[in-house]
């Protein structure tokens, strides 16, 4: 009897492990080349990141899209507070509020007396959703770009020169080619969702950004990332 | 089921009587009614028994030998002393039965002074059955306040576990305080005393539900969003309510206190009752013990006496045989005496001498109405 309850008891305890605590990881992206209609909106983020359920780590990620490829990172982490009988509801409701207003402070925009003439804004997120995707496979990874998608950059690619505006519209598929050959992705599994949240400002501009949205839909596609458009990010987050 | 069942289950007696008849019947046949033959021709020969012969001396030989089969018999069946077994059966019955009686009239008068105690303590289990209705109200009344702001106490301690530690340290608190507070009541002897006390109570406890209701509003205000404009309440509007649900709690601790005595007889009551029951089982066990015990008696006494009465059957069994062969010594001499006479021995079967029976007595049988009637 007492050897069968210590074998029982042996069993139980190597069976336990400890469970890995889930991180969700939200990265901004905004685009500093124009003026948005769409802009980051901190109370949304943070809406949309759901506190209330405190049983995980959340880290904010915020960067600017501009004329260079390499940017300030700025983080934010929430750790996952103890909760249930052992937690305090005050600290970890205090926990949040600072959080937020971390969150608010980060996605506030910088006064910035530096003129952008060039916009690079496909290789930023790539290397952005490459950075994310290795990260552990925790929890969501979940990036939210809010840009015009205008691509800028001479060398390679640019919407205020006639020629590409002309294969964008007539050809979109050479341009679909001219932005795969700038992914050099060698991990086809990706899990990170990406949401371009961009409001056009009246019919021209709609319709241009409708066609670079088939273009940016052909080319996530093709290299299997999730992808969604929307005006707002809650909406970005119920299309999913 | 199972004990009706054991209650219609037939008896069955086994004895080794039949070999014994078998056995008899050819002792009969193959050596008493040859050696009869023999005898009856020898002694016809010789004209024997005389005419003026009365004695049965010619055909003793047939007494002695069935004699002799009746005390094998005896010897072989082994049933002398059944009756004296019966007998003894019936007296060890009628002890233990006697033990059993007195052990049962002990346990109902038990039963019956209980029965009594119950009746008379009959008030005071009511008065403590309506104040143990009360008691829930009383508890939920003077607990409550407590238990919903133990939550509000995570503003000055570490965890919600200690939150509700406090919590439920203030609930036993309050719920302790109003028990006191309605003897203290109880002890008042004028209108002024009476109001003076509860006014005194609800100061000191109108205090503490104040504090509480301040600290479940610091916690309310520390939970909400700051969008939220906040909880525009005041900790008098708590104390308010709470006091109101403190005060029916006291009232009703007072008008439905016991007494000390009141509360040691609901314990007697209490005791009454539980030993009811172990007496009513008791009762019961007893009962069923004479039940069966009557049973066993009973199956014992019929197997004996089948016994007995199959002893009785053989031994007429073997008198038949021995008038029997009786007949046939008279019927072989008759025919072969030369002198055709018939001797005074043969004119009546009376002058044959009685076998010495053992099982023959009626009475030996009547063991078991004769005693059992008695009772």
């Amino acid at each position: 009897m007492n050897r069968a309850l210590i074998g029982l008891l042996c069993v139980l305890l190597f069976s336990c492990k400890t469970e890995e605590t889930r991180t969700d990881v939200y990265s901004v992206l905004r685009d500093v080349t124009d003026p948005l209609l769409a802009d980051v909106n901190a109370d949304e983020i943070t809406g949309a990141m759901h506190l209330e359920n405190m049983d995980r780590n959340v880290v904010l990620r915020y960067s600017e899209i501009s004329d260079v490829d390499m940017h300030i990172v700025e983080q934010v982490v929430f750790k996952k507070p103890v909760t249930g009988l052992l937690g305090n509801e005050v600290e970890n409701t205090k926990t949040v509020r600072t959080f937020k207003k971390d969150i608010a402070e980060v996605l506030t925009p910088k006064d910035t007396l530096v003129l952008v003439s060039h916009s690079a804004i496909f290789v930023p997120i790539l290397q952005e959703i490459q950075y994310l995707n290795s990260l552990p496979d925790a929890g969501d990874k979940i990036l939210v770009v809010y840009s015009n998608l205008m691509e800028n950059d001479p060398s390679w690619l640019s919407f205020y020169r006639s020629e590409d505006v002309l294969a964008l519209y007539h050809t979109p598929e050479s341009i679909v080619q001219r932005y795969l050959s700038k992914a050099d992705m060698t991990d086809k599994l990706i899990d990170v969702s990406v949401h371009i949240i961009y409001m056009p400002s009246d019919i021209k501009d709609n319709r241009r950004f409708n066609a670079l949205r088939s273009c940016y839909m052909m080319v996530f596609s093709e290299l299997g990332i999730s992808l969604s458009f929307s005006g707002n990010i809650t909406q970005a987050l119920v299309v999913l | 089921m199972k004990k009706q069942q054991q209650d219609t289950l037939i008896q069955v007696i086994r004895t080794h009587d039949d070999d014994f008849i078998k056995e008899l019947n050819r002792i009969h046949t193959q050596e008493i009614l040859p050696m009869t033959t023999d005898r009856a021709k020898n002694d016809a020969t010789k004209n024997l028994p005389a005419l003026e012969t009365q004695s049965p001396i010619h055909f003793e030989f047939l007494t002695t030998r069935f004699n002799r089969l009746i005390v094998d018999f005896k010897t072989h069946a082994q049933r002398n002393h059944e009756a004296y077994y019966a007998q003894k059966d019936i007296s060890e019955f009628k002890k233990l039965e006697s033990r059993l009686q007195e052990k049962l009239k002990g346990v109902n008068n038990e039963l019956r002074i209980k029965n009594r105690a119950i009746e008379n303590l009959k008030s005071c289990k009511e008065k403590m059955t309506t104040y143990n209705k009360a008691l829930v109200g009383i508890v939920l009344l003077s607990c409550s306040e407590a238990i919903f702001a133990s939550s509000s106490f995570q503003i000055f301690m570490s965890n919600l576990l200690l939150s509700f530690v406090i919590g439920v340290t203030f609930a036993v608190a309050l719920y302790y305080s109003a028990t006191i507070g309605g003897k203290l009541l109880k002890l008042t002897k004028s209108k002024m005393q009476f109001i003076g006390i509860l006014s005194a109570i609800l100061l000191v406890i109108g205090g503490v539900f104040y504090t509480l209701g301040y600290f479940r509003l610091l916690f309310l205000n520390e939970m909400a969003e700051p969008s939220q404009s906040g909880y525009d309440l005041s900790p008098l509007q708590f104390m308010a309510i709470q006091l109101f649900f403190y005060i029916c709690a006291i009232l009703l601790k007072y008008f439905y206190l016991p007494e000390k005595s009141e509360v040691e007889q609901y314990s007697q009551w209490k005791e009454a009752k539980r030993d009811i029951a172990s007496l009513t089982k008791q009762q019961q066990d007893l009962e069923g013990q004479h039940t069966d015990m009557e049973k066993s008696l009973k199956e014992t006494l019929i197997a004996r006496k089948t016994l007995m009465s199959n002893a009785a059957d053989t031994e007429r069994r073997i008198d038949a045989l021995y008038k029997d062969s009786y007949q046939h010594y008279v019927q072989i001499n008759l025919h072969h005496r030369s002198d055709s006479a018939i001797p005074k021995c043969f004119e009546s079967m009376n002058i044959l001498p009685p076998l010495t029976l053992y099982f023959q007595d009626e009475a030996l049988q009547d063991f078991n109405e004769a005693e059992l009637e008695d009772e």
